[in-house]
């Protein structure tokens, strides 16, 4: 059954949490938390969601979840399924789930990820990318895009913000030939909860790397959150996609599947001018941004399935 | 010693206030002051509390203030029934409100008013700045625009000097009229309303039987608690409705019951109720959860949400 | 069924984790532990341990995937050494404070830089504060029982304390002796099944496990963690006195104290080179010098109450250990001091730091530390003039002690003490002459 508003569980297993007002993140794992079925375990590394969501004593999960290290989300959610599986008590519909930040997936926890996707461990490893190490006050990680001011990549005379691209954590997940690895962003919550659903019913490693949009960090109203993270996906600077593995898909190599494929980019410019951390990018920075997205989706419509 | 306790939301600039007056504090050498913040999990919107503490020997303790000659709301809403608790004798409580206060230690200043005007944004940190460089002995006019001038970024000097002006002035002639009032015998209602006060708007009360966290009345003891780091899932002891100075207001007759409210709140604090309209659904608003950040009302494409300011929606 | 076995220490233990029946394993080599993953991961794949057996790709993977199989109530073990032990050493302190009781070994390793791969305890003793019972074996028998008691003593609800069992490395390690083998059925009796109720996930009534706590509550939960740590002392006396009963091989609690009663000199050391230690005490009582040794064998819970009981008489203590904390002195002696200052004993203790990086404590050495120890008692060496600290090898006092006093004597000269006088010989002649040895 295709979920949606009406169809969602009135369940709410992340509630009562510390996140700012418009969080981004809090919303991706509220969704998925909804999607999961409530025997769902989660672990959560060192970042926003575990330090606004487990306060002793205001512990927001109503689900069994747990913290973990920084670097050790992947490996965590190994120990955990293999622990159950181990005693034979894991529910039939138990998902193992993991929900990790920009940095602890891209940065500090790619290791540990990468090894759990080797493994093919039957986990759910959901990344909420807001772009930046938000949970220590916006600093940059290799999630954060080119010409975002952080507190690290100032926005001066001589840098105007982050000197490097986005890392492309898709695409590398991808090519350990996962079975099945998603992107999505919170402002197109109904393409999430159906990719949810899928990798709750695939068996092995599942990824799923969603924009969630920090109002404090990206420099925008907290209203505007949930529009931001529609028009990144609309002017094309973040797409909606699906990779299945050989096994899944019977390719050679897995099979690359856009879940929508724009007719017309809405502007790049005017994504970036509403968001007060690109607010020092010239015009020349803009159009070379443009030319990047141009650059990818020219590579994504040649080379994936519409 | 000399202590200053600030509050606010985190974002409006407590601390920058609290790191500033220190600054004008100790810029001669006379005094030595220190600035810190309260350090939690909480975020933006949140209430937090930020410290000064200024005297003429270096200060040795680092401890938060928990009774001060000044202390001072950033935000009117904040301002809880018992802030009378945290005043040391002859102290006095700076609340950013447009309403005036009959108690003569409670002193009104319309900092977000004066701010707009002058920064173009509600942000009251250096009204109450300039309020204290009248109020405060330690701190002088031209001791807080020279640490607005060392402290802030060069773009933001002039429009906060002048800030800083206008509060003096508009403290100055507060004492003048809070004198003629007190004399006269007049009164006036007192602004905000208690921070954290549950509302009874929590959903658990309606007992929906969905799996969710709820709310407790009791901390634990720690011999219930303390042999592991594991306890029962989703045990709240707090309300978020304190972080909030607006709130969504739904107009029942408007809404379609599409529900994208619904779907799109990041804290879960719009359930599902059933409605008149077409749809047969509607939502209510746990206020006791509720940020206040309008995602909601942005995602309403019926114009059935709308945010008002939470002092208005409480006398409605 | 029980059977003896010439075992490496690697080997050794590799069976007594087969015997306490661990549900989840996560393994990474390193040098001189890879063995025993080796050998758990044969016994796995021949059916003989039924065992979740995960390759993770780090050790600080490693710890961490038993810390999530931990969280489910699952018995799990990984083991390492070295620098793999300070990798994961920020997930040791997980460990300990949600409470997991894992079980992990570390072969005792130098540590980087130089590299080496010898051994010596700096590893794990850099660690000590971290939240681990820490237990050091001295033989390969011990390192086997040890892998069984230290899952009673973990998962005993009043500690819930992870447990570390350390094995030199190489010395231990890869060192062949015989071993006996307890029978699985005796192993099943001694150790039931780990019940994790209370710090496990629960599908009926869900939890939330390891979450932050503010200031105010902080404490609460560091004074548990200490209380836990401190009732594995009463943990470990009820799983020897269980495994004495079940398996005929009685330990002696938290230290091993070796004619200590009338000791006028005792040395204090830790894990295989006790072997040498006594050996040469035993030597000093035949020639009639009242010679102890201490083995700690658990540094945490620290054995406090034991040794200052054991020091109580002794005229000078010396403390060996294969250890030092750069800037002061070896972490054993800091915390023997400790001990003796608490209970009001000014008995002088000089530090011996020796086999760093896995160079040899010799034979000659040991002779030349308790010699130290007896020149101290008798009065020959001023407290205040022997230095507090010395590297074998190096700078220590006992290496002017001990050169042999004729060719290939057992025993230790005095021709070397200070000032060279024969003042300090003692009644009779070496040890060689009075064996009537060439």
């Amino acid at each position: 059954m295709a979920l949606n508003a009406k169809t969602l569980p009135d369940d709410e297993f992340f509630f009562g949490h510390k996140a700012c007002a418009g969080c981004g993140g809090s919303l991706a794992v509220r969704a998925a938390l909804k999607v999961l079925d409530p025997n769902a375990v989660a672990a959560l590394p060192a970042g926003c969601m575990s330090a606004v969501g487990f306060n002793f004593p205001q512990l927001s999960f109503a689900n069994n979840a747990m913290i973990t290290p920084f670097a050790a989300t992947a490996s965590v959610l190994t120990g955990i399924e293999a622990g159950l599986r181990a005693q034979g008590i894991k529910p039939d519909d138990c998902t193992v789930v993991g929900f990790a930040g920009d940095g602890g997936t891209a940065d500090i926890g790619l290791q540990a990820l990468s090894g759990a996707i080797d493994r093919n461990d039957d986990v759910l490893y959901i990344c909420y990318d807001n772009e930046a190490y938000m949970n220590t006050g916006i600093q940059k990680s290799s999630l954060t895009p080119f010409g975002a001011k952080t507190t690290t990549t100032p926005a001066g005379r001589n840098a105007h913000g982050c000197l490097t691209q986005k890392k492309n954590v898709f695409e590398i997940v991808a090519a350990h030939g996962i079975p099945y690895a998603a992107t999505a962003s919170v402002g197109y919550l109904p393409d999430f909860l159906r990719k949810l659903e899928r990798a709750r019913d695939i068996r092995g490693t599942r990824f799923i790397h969603v924009i969630a949009p920090c109002p404090t960090g990206w420099g925008c109203p907290e209203a505007d959150m949930v529009d931001v993270a529609r028009d990144i996906v609309d002017c094309g600077l973040w797409y909606l996609a699906e990779y299945e593995g050989p096994q899944l898909s019977g390719v050679p190599g897995g099979q690359f599947k856009l879940s929508r494929n724009p007719r017309e980019f809405a502007s790049v410019e005017a994504y970036l001018r509403r968001q007060g951390r690109f607010r020092a990018l010239t015009n020349d920075e803009i159009a070379q941004v443009e030319a990047g997205r141009d650059a990818k989706w020219e590579q994504i419509r040649r080379d994936w399935t519409a | 010693m000399i202590e200053v306790l600030w509050h606010g939301r985190g974002g409006q600039g407590a601390f920058t206030a609290a790191r500033l007056l220190g600054a004008a504090a100790s810029l001669d050498d006379k005094r030595y002051a220190l600035a810190f913040p309260s350090f939690g999990p909480e975020r933006r919107g949140a209430p937090m509390r930020a410290f000064t503490k200024i005297d003429t020997v270096q200060i040795g303790d680092r401890s938060a203030v928990s009774k001060a000659d000044f202390v001072i709301y950033l935000d009117g809403t904040l301002l809880a029934p018992d802030w009378e608790r945290e005043l040391k004798p002859g102290g006095i409580c700076l609340v950013n409100t447009a309403d005036a206060s009959d108690d003569p230690r409670l002193l009104a200043i319309d900092a977000d008013g004066l701010a707009t005007e002058l920064l173009g944004r509600p942000i009251p940190n250096t009204v109450f700045l300039g309020a204290l460089a009248q109020l405060a002995d330690c701190v002088d006019r031209e001791s807080v625009e020279e640490a607005i001038r060392q402290y802030m970024p060069a773009k933001l000097h002039e429009a906060n000097i002048k800030v800083v002006e206008r509060a003096i002035a508009l403290v100055q002639q507060a004492e003048v009229v809070g004198h003629e009032e007190a004399a006269a015998g007049e009164s006036a209602g007192q602004p905000g309303a208690a921070a954290e006060t549950v509302t009874g708007l929590h959903r658990s009360a309606h007992s929906s039987g969905a799996h969710m966290p709820q709310l407790f009345a009791t901390v634990p003891e720690p011999s219930a608690y303390a042999d592991t780091t594991c306890y029962a899932a989703g045990y709240l002891t707090q309300v978020n409705a304190g972080w909030r100075n607006v709130r969504p207001v739904l107009n029942a007759d408007a809404c379609t019951g599409c529900l994208q409210c619904y779907l799109y709140c990041p804290d879960g604090a719009i359930f599902k109720v059933s409605g008149q309209n077409k749809a047969g659904v509607s939502v209510d608003i746990d206020l006791d959860f509720c940020k206040g950040c309008g995602v909601c009302a942005a995602a309403c494409k019926f114009d059935a949400l709308s945010m008002a300011p939470e002092t208005n929606a409480k006398e409605a | 069924m029980r059977m003896k076995r010439f075992l490496s220490g690697d080997e050794a233990f590799a069976e007594g984790v087969r015997l306490a029946r661990p549900q989840v394993i996560s393994a990474y080599p390193i040098t001189p532990q890879t063995v025993v993953v080796e050998r758990l991961s044969e016994m796995v794949e021949e059916g003989q341990l039924a065992a979740e057996y995960v390759h993770v790709e780090s050790e600080h993977s490693a710890l961490s995937c038993a810390i999530g199989a931990s969280a489910t109530g699952a018995r799990t073990f990984t083991a390492t050494s070295s620098q793999g032990l300070l990798y994961m050493a920020e997930c040791l302190t997980y460990a300990a404070g949600g409470r997991f009781p894992i079980v992990m070994m570390n072969a005792n390793r130098a540590t980087a830089l130089p590299w080496n791969i010898y051994g010596d305890q700096r590893d794990s003793l850099a660690l000590l504060d971290h939240g681990w019972v820490q237990a050091y074996a001295q033989d390969n028998q011990e390192a086997l029982d040890l892998a069984l008691m230290a899952y009673a003593v973990a998962e005993d609800p009043e500690v819930r304390t992870p447990f570390m069992v350390n094995l030199d490395g190489f010395a231990l390690t890869h060192t062949y002796e015989s071993v006996d083998i307890p029978a699985q059925e005796q192993a099943d009796a001694f150790l039931p099944p780990y019940d994790g109720a209370g710090n496990r996930f629960d599908f009926a009534n869900p939890v939330n496990i390891g979450y932050s706590a503010g200031p105010e509550f902080n404490r609460y939960f560091k004074h548990s963690a200490h209380e836990g740590m401190l009732a594995a002392a009463g943990a470990v006396e009820r799983a020897e006195a269980r495994f004495a009963e079940m398996f005929g091989r009685s330990y002696p609690g938290l230290i091993e104290a070796v004619d200590c009663e009338d000791a006028d000199i005792v040395l204090v050391t830790l894990g295989s080179i006790a072997g040498l230690a006594r050996e040469r005490a035993a030597q000093l009582r035949a020639q009639g010098v009242k010679a102890g040794l201490v083995r700690i064998r658990y540094m945490r819970p620290f054995p406090a109450r034991q040794i200052v009981e054991a020091l109580a008489g002794a005229a000078a203590v010396g403390v060996l250990e294969k250890d030092v904390s750069f800037g002061a002195e070896g972490t054993v002696m800091t915390n023997v001091c400790s001990a003796l200052q608490q209970a009001g004993n000014a008995v002088p203790v000089v530090n011996f730091v020796g086999g760093l990086g896995g160079d040899d404590i010799t034979q000659a050495q040991m002779r030349g530390i308790f010699e130290v120890l007896e020149q101290i008692a008798a009065g020959r060496i001023a407290p205040e003039d022997c230095p507090r600290v010395g590297f074998l090898g190096v700078d220590s006092v006992a290496d002017e002690f001990g050169n042999p006093c004729c060719e290939g004597c057992g025993d230790a000269g005095f021709v070397a003490v200070a000032g060279g006088e024969s003042e300090g010989v003692r009644d009779g002649a070496c040890a060689t002459d009075a064996e009537g040895g060439r």
